[in-house]
């Protein structure tokens, strides 16, 4: 019976993190993929696996038949999940969204928690509940004397979470790269179905018609998951789905990648390759405007440009532009996602043919950032072709450490060229900031700036006055020089897109715009560009977003003191509530693993260009920390003497790990250029996020046993304690992701923690 | 936009601009006025559709007060206008019923000072409002959203009804009239509904009135649909131009052979245009050089 247990708490844990993970790559699709979403997808998730838990724990003192209660929620988990999924890919028209429209934060709020409101309840649920068979077995096999030493909860915690770590590492390595979102979940159906009849077949009586009947059912079920997968019925779904979400389109490829989705649209011959649901361009024929705009101003503006740089965005048009030019010799493309190309290659077009055929260019899987720092190249133009610091992943190409890295590669009258979201008839106080915040970085390591305002506002910065010079006889004589055959590039054209009055017009319209840098560890035009991305779609935050600009760490500081103010009138006030105290540690522990491992992903990002593919590792390891901290500390549970004051030392241990954390991760990216540094740092990484879940795992298991003290309810201290670690962790997710990195930046964030855990360990000694 | 004090109806944006901007007059799109010239913009916030699309979300979708102002009058405008000899002052950005106190004191000094006035709208107008202004009003574009009601109403915002009624008005009044359909992917893109759209034209309005098919690329809201292709534009300019609307255009696709003008006669070219600029002119007296039929416009 134990086994059967155990192998339940892994398949749940298992299909838990599985069904989390694909669904957050799914609704990423369906929203805007920053990292806002990301973080109230996954707060979303644990809120409501904390209400299934809360809800587990409240059934579990009225139902004695535990193991129905684990069968009937896991054939729900079983069943619903596909559903959900195709219901996934058609949520925006579930919630009256036209087609093609972007979805709001709130939004994105309630519709997340809607798709997560069966699976995430229904899998806290199965925790709670596997938690009570394990203890209902220990009772029997200890003939009715529970041991109050051995909590079940630990122990089905660590096989959970060994789940959840099985479930990241195959998600990510295997069934992510290999097999179709219908046939994954299909699979965890499957698994979680045989789990139940194992956990049947351990309690068998051969006269029990129920349980005959029960199997019967269940293994109608596996026969019929079976038969999908077998039977190629997960890709009619998969079709299904897809036309629902796309409605009206042909939508020719659609594949999940290490990196995100990538879906190829076709319509009239033409096609749209679209990244996590947006477009990012369409061949053979491109927002012409853009393409030559973006490639032709800054290669007519260098004398002779040679070598190029194109750090992403390169296919569809703008290498195919930069190749016009016959001074190029070398053109070095970065993209990340070989995917991309893949299909580009795929859905071949003449342009794309010819631009990726070229023997003057050369491909390279690497993200830009890092190719740059690797290249000993120099080159006359670097182009970036993303469209601003929308992620924390794009905002590493805005900030000072790269302009730095790219003023190194470039040659005298290197130019390095981006653009920014920009209008040609209002600069909202948005639109400002977000320009202003790379511009005030741009300066910092380019005297030369040249801007040409436009929907998109193109940047020239150089550390050569020659592109000041660059006006449009000029241009147009390179142009003719050079021969080049374009569409939209003209005389009549430069003289209107360089005309002075727009300039001036930009400049005036500037003013009062933030006087923030952009940084690695303070990632402003990060937070500017959410508010940008928040004022179209929730203009009705706009004023909260403002307000948030302004946020600094004093603030913070003043809030604190109050709120421990708060807490010591409390305290003397109330004595009662000195219970809570351990909730409250808990509570705070949950934000603060969960900050910890935001940063750890975010740093990730920052320094490696993405945190996708590590992802999985980065969460395993803290989650094998989880378990690792939460199996010691079950094992040592006994010959622990005064667990209070360990409580109290774990506390203070958090609060050392805020500081030690980022001065580490800081001196990794100080070093990271360095090809060694570069490796062992993700090692660094991985260590450092087993700590983060070690120490949340040590107090778990402690947690549960010293609020135990207090209550002989099992169930509700496991809802208790499991829920303020779950919502300790919601609130991280939600406030880390928006708030505290994006405006405090690194130190600012960790201040922040440091503050919050000392609160929690004062409200835990004070007498 | 407007405030109830003591009874009486005041406009909030009168003499408040946002946006004044000088751009060639084919941006608008005016195609068959005066081409190669130049136009002041003027815009205010406010508008009285949500179109989810709109490029100048952040002046039409914003309320008086929450954006920067210009202070200039009616009288300023017509001065600006002057002093830059541009061929008229165009309310545009965002729809001029929003600022329409503002834009008819403006129209009626310009047309004293023979500068000319163009609206750029979405003909979303009551009648009466609508033949008043025109009467100072030299052109107007209006943009044709599509043909269907319920996505008029729920992409745009807006009713079709009132915009079809508004352009019989226009025509009626005499006021030179372009109409843009911007031809946005499975939402008004239907062949079917194209071919309605020019059949209602070339029979209430005539087959004289140019009609531009705009490509559409994401802005706004609608971050998740791919642009136009341009064989739907090319389609579509069949469609209207086998329904018997003389002259068709594409826009937003530079270098595109039907950014130009051809003479329906001869299919000759009149006006070379590529994008918003024009390359020459072959209009002869407000007539093709080619067959010596009249196009109509505002050539002088
Ligand atoms: S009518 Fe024009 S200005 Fe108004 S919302 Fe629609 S596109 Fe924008």
């Amino acid at each position: 019976m134990k086994r059967q247990i155990f192998l339940a708490s892994t398949i749940s844990g298992f299909s838990g993190m599985v069904i989390q993970m694909l669904l957050l790559r799914e609704l990423l699709v369906v929203f805007h993929g920053n990292d806002l979403s990301i973080g109230i997808i996954l707060a979303n998730w644990l809120i409501l696996e904390a209400s299934g838990v809360i809800f587990a724990s409240w059934k579990m003192e009225h139902n004695l038949r535990k193991i129905n209660l684990f069968i009937g929620l896991a054939v729900l988990l079983a069943i619903s999940s596909p559903i959900i999924l195709y219901f996934t890919r058609g949520l925006r028209d579930l919630i009256g969204v036209m087609p093609g429209v972007g979805i709001g934060v709130f939004s994105i709020f309630y519709s997340s928690l809607l798709i997560f409101a069966l699976p995430a309840f229904l899998h806290g649920a199965l925790f709670v509940t596997v938690c009570r068979l394990w203890e209902q077995l220990d009772k029997r096999e200890l003939d009715n004397q529970p041991q109050k030493g051995s909590s079940p909860v630990g122990k089905v915690y660590v096989w959970e979470t060994l789940g959840h770590i099985i479930g990241a590492v195959i998600f990510t390595f295997v069934l992510i790269l290999y097999f179709s979102a219908f046939e994954i979940v299909l699979t965890v159906s499957v698994l979680i179905i045989l789990a139940s009849i194992g956990l049947i077949l351990c309690r068998r009586n051969g006269k029990d018609v129920k349980q005959k009947i029960s199997i019967g059912l269940l293994l109608l079920l596996l026969v019929t998951f079976f038969y999908m997968i077998i039977g190629n019925k997960d890709d009619l779904l998969c079709q299904l789905s897809v036309s629902r979400q796309w409605p009206g389109k042909t939508v020719v490829h659609h594949q999940h990648s290490a990196y995100g989705n990538i879906a190829v649209i076709e319509r009239e011959s033409e096609y749209t390759f679209l990244a996590d649901g947006i477009p990012i361009f369409t061949t053979p024929n491109p927002d012409i405007v853009r393409v030559e705009e973006f490639s032709h101003f800054a290669m007519l503006a260098h004398p002779k440009p040679e070598t190029i740089a194109v750090l992403t965005g390169g296919a569809g048009g703008v290498i195919y532009e930069i190749l016009k030019h016959p001074t190029v010799s070398r053109v070095d493309y970065t993209e990340l996602d070989p995917l991309i190309l893949e299909m580009v290659r795929k859905f071949s077009t003449p342009l794309t043919a010819k631009e990726l055929a070229d023997s003057r260019v050369n491909t390279v899987y690497l993200d830009g950032r890092r190719f740059l720092e690797l290249s000993q190249e120099k080159y006359d133009v670097i182009f970036i072709g993303l469209p601003g610091p929308d992620n924390l992943a794009m905002n590493r190409y805005f900030v000072e450490e790269f302009f730095e890295l790219a003023k190194t590669r470039l040659n005298k009258d290197g130019i390095l060229v981006f653009s920014l979201p920009g209008s040609l008839s209002y600069l909202s106080s948005e639109l400002r900031n977000l320009n202003g915040v790379i511009i005030n970085t741009l300066t910092g390591s380019f005297p030369y700036l040249r801007i040409i305002p436009g929907h998109f506002n193109m940047y020239l910065a150089s550390t050569s006055d020659s592109i000041m010079k660059a006006d449009a006889s000029l241009l147009y004589t390179r142009k003719l020089e050079r021969e080049l055959d374009v569409r939209l590039i003209s005389y009549p054209h430069f003289q209107l897109r360089l005309a002075p009055r727009w300039m001036e017009w930009f400049s005036k319209s500037m003013q009062g715009a933030t006087r923030n840098t952009n940084s690695d560890f303070q990632p402003r035009g990060f937070f500017y560009s959410l508010a940008y991305w928040n004022a179209k779609f929730s203009p009705y935050l706009q004023e909260f977003f403002n307000q948030l600009g302004k946020l600094s760490l004093k603030m913070i500081v003043f809030a604190m003191i109050i709120l421990n103010l708060f807490i010591l009138a409390l305290r003397v006030k109330a004595k009662k509530i000195s219970r809570h105290s351990i909730p409250f540690s808990v509570a705070t522990t949950g934000f603060a693993g969960m900050v910890f491992d935001l940063i750890i992903i975010f740093l990730f990002q920052v320094i490696y260009g993405s945190a996708f593919h590590w992802l999985a590792l980065l969460v395993a390891a803290f989650m094998v920390g989880v378990a690792v901290g939460g199996f010691v500390m079950t094992k040592a549970l006994k010959q622990l003497k005064n667990k209070f004051i360990v409580f109290r030392r774990l506390e203070l241990a958090v609060v050392i790990f805020s500081f030690v954390l980022p001065l580490i991760l800081w001196k990794v990216s100080l070093y990271s250029s360095n090809p060694l540094m570069f490796i062992l740092g993700k090692f660094i990484f991985g260590i450092m996020s087993f700590l983060a879940g070690t120490l949340v795992g040590l107090k778990f298991p402690l947690a549960n046993e010293l609020y135990l003290s207090n209550s002989a309810n099992l169930s509700r201290t496991v809802g208790v304690i499991y829920s303020a670690d779950l919502l300790g962790g919601w609130a991280g997710g939600i406030i880390v992701g928006v708030i505290l990195f994006p405006v405090l930046g690194l130190w600012g964030t960790m201040m922040t923690i440091t503050m919050i855990k000392l609160s929690s360990y004062l409200f835990l000694i004070l007498p | 936009m407007k405030i109830n004090r003591d009874g009486r109806l005041y406009c909030l944006v009168h003499s408040r601009p946002s946006a004044v901007m000088i751009d060639p007059i084919e941006k608008e799109p005016q195609l068959h006025h005066k081409p190669g010239t130049e136009i002041l913009c003027v815009g205010t916030v406010g508008c009285n559709f949500s179109c989810k699309h709109c490029q100048n979300w952040s002046l039409s979708q914003a309320s008086p007060n929450e954006r920067s102002v210009f202070d200039l009058s009616p009288q300023a405008l017509v001065d600006a206008a002057l002093e830059r000899n541009v061929t008229a002052i165009s309310f545009t950005y965002n729809d001029p019923i929003i600022l329409f106190e503002y834009a008819f004191d403006t129209a009626v000094l310009a047309k004293e000072a023979d500068v000319g006035i163009i609206l750029h709208s979405n003909a979303a107008m009551n009648p009466e409002p609508l033949r008043k202004i025109l009467q100072y009003t030299t052109a107007m574009t209006v943009d044709l959203k599509g043909f269907c009601p319920e996505i008029y109403r729920e992409f745009f915002g807006g009713d079709l009804d009132m915009v079809l009624n508004s352009l019989k008005i226009i025509k009626e009044e005499g006021v030179w009239l372009e109409i843009v359909n911007l031809v946005i992917p499975t939402i008004n893109d239907c062949p079917e509904e194209i071919k309605e759209m020019s059949e209602w034209i070339v029979e209430y309005l005539g087959p004289d009135v140019p009609l531009h098919f705009s490509r559409f690329f994401p802005a706004f809201k609608v971050t998740h649909l791919s642009p136009t292709p341009i064989e739907t534009l090319e389609k579509a300019h069949e469609i209207a131009r086998n329904a018997g609307v003389n002259f068709v255009t594409i826009g937003n696709v530079p270098g595109h052979r039907y950014n130009s003008t051809f003479c329906p006669c001869t299919g000759e070219r009149l006006i070379h245009r590529n994008h918003f600029h024009m390359l020459y002119n072959d209009i002869v007296d407000g007539k093709s050089p080619f067959s010596g039929r009249p196009v109509p416009g505002i050539w002088e």
